[in-house]
């Protein structure tokens, strides 16, 4: 009897992981253009979910807390039209008109940099020769810089015409996001209905420490960036930078994508205080410092207990989302990776060849 | 006498469902009321499993327990050769059995295979955390009925090692 049950058994193999996961990816990457609204839906539940939770827990139902939210939620977006983005519509106009200043006066800046630095280390005199910024050099910079800023009527109204599009993202991504957090439980029951009886627990396992990590890292990386960009805009405001709130958003959304954040952050504030006539040290001191608390306080805290990959790994996966996601891409390349790896590790755990039940598994 | 009309929202606040029921008789879900077994329900994965099938395998990592809403289910411990293997016990509908999986995920102790077509309800450990978490009033009836099962699995795993050591000596 026994030998016959054993018999029955079903090899556990990987052959079918890897043709479910080809499937997967492929229906994926047929479905991607429809995709965005689905994975921004899902982030915002997994950003909600707590706070919905919380409030079960104080016996009121999931779908009033949800209201209550989206009621603040819809609050905040008011006032962020009311108050911080005619700020920053009034910061990039200025903005606009300092770069436009800007230019006559590049031939000038660029030869007083020359010289600066002829002046600090006469051995770069040597290396150039006599290499002088001629007036062609620069006029080709200027053409090409003007050419960038005419171009730019035709890519406003290119955005405006995709305003239809950003208000059904509205729409949409709330939409879809409340029938994850009312009925996500029921959808994930239903998916993992239809998982073999052999994968089951395997997939329960799976499927906890994705949603462990990925939230994790989602709720971190969100605090994290906006840490940041407060940080930043208090930084560049004490140093008495014109643009600083602009400078300081763009520095905290940039951080949601890794290696990136710093780069653009300081590039940002540089370029406003060529522009102005801000200090570029300040600024630089300002982003060192956000940089440094960022590293010793803020990701040991936010990221902790969060999903732990490899620097080069994050690299290419940062390129590779990019390449192939745009800046969405690059934004979920960590959690995704993470999942990944995750999925990898519980599947060589739970699916050692070992096919009969009857036979005591020898260790590794 | 109260009006029929709350009579009718009484018993429809008390009716449960056969799914309900079962669990109901068990110990470790006896103290929950009807609303409380409802939001336990919404966490039960129903499995169906055809005669010989395994459930888990002994070493496995558990992350389910399991209650046997039809047919028979084997607990098997393995040995070095199938003829080697023990069959434990045979369990029938209403048992209840991998609960410790809803504890920790340490490696099963002994395999389940089905004995004939078995319908099973499967809780898993985090969809559990999850409910004692945004539920502590249900976590607070299950939890000791829970612990009160260990201690006695604990108690028969020590009679049984000090017999065995009784043998020995």
């Amino acid at each position: 009897m026994m030998a016959s049950a054993s018999a029955e058994t079903r090899e556990r193999g990987w052959a079918p992981i890897l043709l479910l996961g080809i499937v997967v990816a492929t229906v994926l990457y047929l479905v991607r253009t429809s995709l965005p609204p689905l994975i921004l839906a899902g982030i915002m539940a997994y950003l909600i979910n707590p706070i919905i939770d919380i409030s079960e827990r104080r016996n009121i139902p999931r779908w009033a807390s949800i209201a209550g939210v989206y009621l603040l939620i819809a609050g905040l977006i008011v006032l962020a039209f009311a108050y911080l983005v005619p700020l920053l519509v009034e910061q990039l106009q200025q903005l606009q008109q300092q770069l436009k200043g800007l230019w006559p006066r590049l031939p000038d800046l660029l030869r007083g940099a020359q010289e600066w630095v002829q002046e600090k280390i006469p051995a770069s005199r040597n290396l150039v020769g006599e290499f002088q910024l001629d007036e062609r050099a620069i006029s080709t910079a200027q053409e090409w810089a003007s050419g960038f800023l005419a171009q730019a009527p035709q890519f406003l109204t290119k955005a405006l015409t995709n305003i239809v599009n950003v208000v059904s993202y509205f729409v949409m991504v709330p939409f879809i996001a409340f029938f994850l957090l009312r009925d996500g439980r029921s959808f994930k029951r239903g998916l993992i209905q239809l998982v073999p009886n052999r994968f089951f627990e395997t997939t329960l396992a799976i499927n906890s420490k994705i949603e462990e990590q990925v939230g994790r890292y989602l709720r971190g990386i969100l605090l994290e960036a906006s840490s940041i960009g407060v940080l930043s805009v208090i930084g560049l405001l004490v140093i008495g930078l014109d643009q600083a709130v602009i400078v300081g958003v763009v520095a905290g959304a940039a951080n949601l994508v890794p290696y990136l954040g710093p780069i653009v952050g300081t590039l940002a504030g540089v370029l406003v205080a060529v522009s102005t006539g801000g200090s570029i040290l300040g600024v630089l001191i300002v982003f060192a410092s956000v940089q440094f608390i960022d590293n010793w306080v803020l990701q040991p805290v936010v990221m902790s207990r969060s999903v732990r990959l490899h620097p080069l790994l994050v690299f290419l996966a940062v390129i590779f989302g990019g390449t192939y996601g745009g800046l969405l891409g690059m934004v979920l390349a960590v959690p995704l990776t993470g999942a990944i790896v995750v999925t990898i590790s519980t599947l060589r755990e739970g699916l050692k060849p070992s096919a009969d039940p009857m036979v005591r598994k020898v260790p590794d | 006498m109260s009006h029929p009309i709350w009579s009718n929202v009484g018993s429809w606040l008390r009716r449960k469902t056969p799914l309900a029921e079962v669990l109901h008789s068990l110990p470790l879900f006896s103290e929950l009321s009807a609303s409380q077994l409802r939001e336990v329900e919404h966490i039960v994965h129903l499995r169906t499993y055809s005669v010989g099938e395994v459930i888990f395998h002994a070493g496995d990592a558990g992350v389910a327990m399991f209650v046997i809403l039809a047919g028979k289910v084997r607990i098997v411990l393995p040995g070095d050769s199938p003829e080697e293997s023990r069959e434990l016990a045979e369990l029938e509908e209403g048992a209840l059995f991998g609960e410790l999986g809803l504890l920790d995920s340490s490696p099963r102790s002994a395999a389940a295979i089905a004995g004939n077509t078995v319908e099973a309800a499967a809780i898993a450990r985090p969809d559990w955390m999850d409910l004692i978490n945004r539920r502590p009033d249900i976590g607070v009836k299950m939890l000791l009925p829970l612990a009160q099962m260990v201690a006695v699995r604990l108690r028969i795993a020590n009679q049984s090692n000090n017999g065995k050591k009784g043998d020995d000596e």
